[in-house]
């Protein structure tokens, strides 16, 4: 079994895939590391490329000109980051910077694509996979969206 | 029973000391306060004279502000603080408005000590999570002291924090401490600051950075039921046994011994079954169902 799909055996996300799937995405990925402050994302780049974080947090952000960038949501150990390869027109909607070291698997989104269409078996169990990111992130946007540590009001007695 | 050893003055010390009722607020004079945010505020009160009975981390007071009105306030000290009680109050309606603007020196009235605990006072050998939300880490204060003494030098300790923004986390200087003493700390806010560097996001995404063993984890959650919920399910997807998870409800506390009935969850009143149960059903099943 080669590193990077040893490495990938192991990620959470892809866990419950069959070897062969694991083996697809290990053809098009490959290691790499950042460090703290370097831009992995830019709003409006290709998307070009995926990454599994395996350490390290990264901030993915939208940029003001005229204020302080507004951080949306921060990245850590064994997430996903990058989902806009998936569909056209394939750009990156935010930035994404490396708070501090960051070790993670690199994967080449053109590669993945073309793996996913010619092997629809593994395809659809990828994407299924892959699928459950977008629930999670879109029921946790959902959450932060009630505001639930707001104010709630006192129980007076007698009400 | 007054035995035939116990001399004159312990014998009247006796009579003129019955047992507290727990239905009469006892004096506690406010010895320390400071501000935790714009709108919560922390006071530690010690008794004028008589003292409630011990208390345990996870339960709750009564706290009276007089001419104003009477609330259920968790404890949010370690039982190991002696008779001084600490107490952490958000600025929410009349009588927390009354209490939240008190000073050092006034003396408001305490029943108690009501309800279930964390059972960090025999905590086991176990790795711990505590999760807790916004003013939830308020009940959870006093049993992450606990584990701090008893279990960080041993096991794993894992205290997960979320805040609607960095300006409402609260006991930012226990933390430190508590970091110290071997407690793990992990925070995020839902909206950030420029000054914050930490995590955005759910405080659930918390969990992966945490290190302990699942099979081996007991966990305890306290805050928004929307978060509780999601919470304690995500705990038993990383492998947490759901009978190892603790969570802290809270109701319209009145009388605290399950007498008034206003607390009312399904079968349970929370004031005297609660506010600390299981993660078991009824009570999981009653959190997402809406009350009749």
């Amino acid at each position: 079994m080669s590193d990077i799909k040893a490495i990938l055996s192991k990620v959470p996300l892809f866990k419950q895939l069959p070897d062969e799937a694991v083996t697809l995405l290990s053809e098009c990925a490959e290691e790499v590391s950042f460090e703290a402050e370097t831009q992995i994302l830019t709003e409006g780049a290709m998307a070009s490329t995926f990454y599994v974080v395996k350490s390290g947090e990264v901030s993915l952000q939208v940029q003001q000109p005229q204020s302080i960038p507004l951080v949306i949501q921060t990245i850590n150990g064994n997430s996903l980051l990058g989902l806009s390869w998936i569909s056209p027109p394939y750009q990156w909607s935010f930035d994404a910077i490396a708070l501090d070291k960051v070790e993670a698997v690199e994967f080449h989104a053109a590669c993945v694509r073309e793996k996913l269409q010619a092997h629809p078996e593994y395809g659809f169990l990828i994407m299924q996979s892959i699928l459950g990111v977008f629930l999670e992130r879109l029921q946790a946007t959902r959450t932060r969206m009630l505001d639930i540590y707001g104010v709630t009001k006192e129980v007076i007695p007698g009400d | 029973m007054i035995s035939a050893n116990q001399t004159s003055a312990t014998i009247a010390d006796s009579i003129n000391e019955p047992e507290a009722s727990p239905f009469v607020p006892l004096p506690y004079k406010i010895v320390n306060k400071h501000h935790d945010t714009q709108d919560i505020a922390t006071i530690t009160i010690e008794p004028v004279d008589k003292a409630i009975p011990p208390y345990k981390s996870g339960q709750f007071n009564m706290l009276t502000v007089y001419r104003v009105g009477e609330i259920a306030i968790s404890i949010s000290s370690p039982p190991t603080s002696g008779k001084r009680i600490v107490h952490t109050i958000r600025d929410v309606g009349a009588v927390s408005h009354a209490l939240f603007n008190l000073e050092i020196g006034d003396v408001i009235g305490v029943r108690g000590a009501f309800g279930t605990d964390w059972q960090t006072d025999e905590p086991g050998d176990a790795d711990y999570l505590v999760v807790a939300g916004g003013i939830g880490l308020a009940p959870l204060r006093g049993a992450v002291v606990e584990l701090a003494e008893k279990v960080a030098a041993r096991h794993n300790v894992n205290l997960l924090i979320g805040a609607r923004e960095p300006a409402q986390m609260i006991y930012e200087t226990d933390m430190k401490r508590l970091e110290q003493m071997g407690v793990k700390v992990y925070k995020t806010v839902d909206m950030a600051d420029s000054g914050w560097k930490g995590s955005v996001g759910l405080v659930t995404e918390l969990i992966e950075k945490a290190v302990f063993d699942p099979k081996n984890t007991k966990a305890l959650i306290c805050g928004p039921e929307v978060m509780i919920r999601f919470t304690a399910r995500k705990l038993i997807e990383f492998g947490i046994a759901a009978e190892s998870i603790l969570v802290s409800l809270e109701r319209n506390m009145q009388c605290g011994v399950g007498l008034c009935g206003h607390c009312q969850l399904g079968p349970y009143l929370i004031c005297r079954d609660g506010p600390v149960f299981p993660w078991a059903p009824p009570v999981k099943d009653l959190l997402s169902q809406k009350e009749r």
